[in-house]
């Protein structure tokens, strides 16, 4: 009687579970991974993994415009704009969330997406 | 015995070459979805820019990402400094309104736009109206000068709404005296149009631009839209699953200052010159013109959900409303490809 699998069957199943699970690996750690980007007048100037924050900080890309960052968060903290709508928006923490102080030009976007390709408002 | 030892040497070889190409066509193929996964997130290019006084995202699917989104981001520049914004010195509508009551040569494009919102306006009864310049530079939202106006200069200002009086050919404008034209609610719309033509001489095979509340949805590629909690501001309560379309939203929350007890939104009845008092938190418009979508939202929101039913209709443009209990209504065009994602908020059936 022939038997149901044969060694080289193994071989092949089992090559595929390796390549498998060696093909999820990095996918798993991409979306652990939050990123914070700060743009000022449209360019990148800072780059922040927010998990590896430690202790909280503050950083000043433009004009007394600041931006606090703590582990897993990043928010704008002061600005000397009227209306204040950066620091309003409050902390932000998940993909594709983004708060702007538009008369500074100074833009906090958390990296890629979560359950939403784009916001409408 | 000597043949059947042969047989079974020449079996097991063959076992193991099939073994081997088995093994062999596995990593090619895991090979290939690796690398078609590399390709698809190579061509994507996203980045987020400021223009036309608003956050811009710009999500690009294809190649040539940097240059293009360099493109969209002059793109929307020239729609506000050369067309559209009558803040800016030169542009289309600054000269307009700078010649008030005499003809002035303008580009094909801000005719189409222009056009576009007349149409709305008179098919809104007026509730929208581009004439409104002056009423909107009164309460100044957002604006450095904002306030209450009190209600002699409003019906002052009212004198001058009247979408009737402006009169378009293929290259020129002719607005009435003392008239004042704001495209603010047609602008972020109208650049979305104009990057869905960029967009066509470029090899962008899909994108997903948002122009402030304004969205392009381009090419094939289905997107899912996060329709903004008008409670919280970076959390959707509900999304819509759309490709190859223009969306614009307009809620309440937007600009608003308060005064005394009372909330005054950016939402202008053009007839009233006061905030609309409508039913509504928020009214996110789906059409294939941005132009369109974005005039249609405002108008809608004045009008309500009774009345904005017979103008999106005329439009072939679909709609939901977001009442301020919480309440949600969805034009029949989009209820299969809405989700909620909040359940605070109850769909009418």
């Amino acid at each position: 009687m022939k038997k149901l699998f044969m060694r080289a069957d193994f071989i092949v199943i089992l090559t595929v579970i390796i390549l498998s699970i060696l093909l999820f690996i990095p996918n798993l750690f991409n979306n652990s991974t939050l990123t914070a980007q700060i743009y000022v007048d449209g360019e990148v100037v800072e780059e922040i993994n927010l998990q590896e924050v430690e202790k909280s900080y503050t950083l000043t890309p433009k004009n007394g415009t600041k931006i606090t960052v703590e582990k897993g968060k990043i928010c704008f903290s002061d600005a000397h704009c009227k209306d204040e709508l950066c620091i309003k928006s409050g902390w932000l923490s998940k993909k594709g969330q983004t708060a702007a102080c538009l008369p500074e030009r100074v833009v906090v976007s958390i990296k890629g997406t979560d359950k939403t390709d784009m916001m409408t408002y | 015995m000597g043949d059947t030892s042969l047989e079974n040497t020449n079996g097991k070889k063959q076992v193991n070459k099939k073994a081997l190409i088995s093994v062999l066509v596995c990593v090619v193929m895991v090979l290939g979805v690796v690398l078609a996964d590399f390709v698809k997130g190579r061509s994507e290019y996203s980045s987020t820019a400021i223009a036309m006084g608003t956050v811009v995202n710009i999500r690009l699917f294809g190649s040539d990402g940097e240059e293009t989104a360099e493109a969209v981001e002059n793109n929307i520049n020239e729609t506000e400094k050369a067309l559209l914004s009558w803040r800016e010195k030169n542009s289309d509508i600054e000269r307009i309104n700078a010649s008030a009551g005499t003809t002035v040569s303008v580009s094909t494009e801000t005719i189409d736009v222009i056009g576009k919102a007349l149409d709305v306006s008179k098919n809104s009864g007026g509730v929208f109206d581009i004439t409104v310049g002056k009423v909107t530079r009164l309460w100044d939202f957002g604006g450095d000068n904002q306030r209450l106006p009190s209600d002699n200069e409003i019906s002052e200002a009212l004198e001058s709404v009247n979408y009737s009086s402006v009169k378009i050919t293929d290259t020129t404008v002719i607005t009435a005296e003392g008239q004042s034209l704001d495209l603010g609610a047609v602008g972020k719309g109208a650049a979305c149009d104009r990057l869905k033509l960029l967009l066509s001489s470029t090899n962008t095979e899909s994108a997903v631009i948002s122009v402030g509340g304004s969205l392009l949805l381009y090419g094939d590629r289905s997107f899912n839209i996060g329709i903004v909690n008008p409670e919280n501001d970076k959390e959707a309560m509900g999304t819509l699953k759309l490709s190859d379309t223009c969306v614009s939203t307009s809620g309440n929350y937007e600009k608003f200052f308060v005064e005394g007890d009372k909330t005054y939104h950016h939402i202008l009845d053009a007839t009233t010159g006061y905030p609309a008092d409508s039913r509504l938190s928020s009214i996110t418009v789906v059409c294939e013109s941005g132009t369109l979508s974005d005039a249609l939202s405002t108008a809608c929101y004045i009008l309500g959900y009774n009345d904005s039913l017979a103008l999106l209709q005329k439009y072939d443009a679909e709609a939901v409303f977001v009442f301020k209990d919480k309440t949600v209504r969805i034009t029949d065009g989009l209820k299969d490809d809405f989700t909620r994602t909040d359940e605070s908020f109850v769909v009418a059936k």
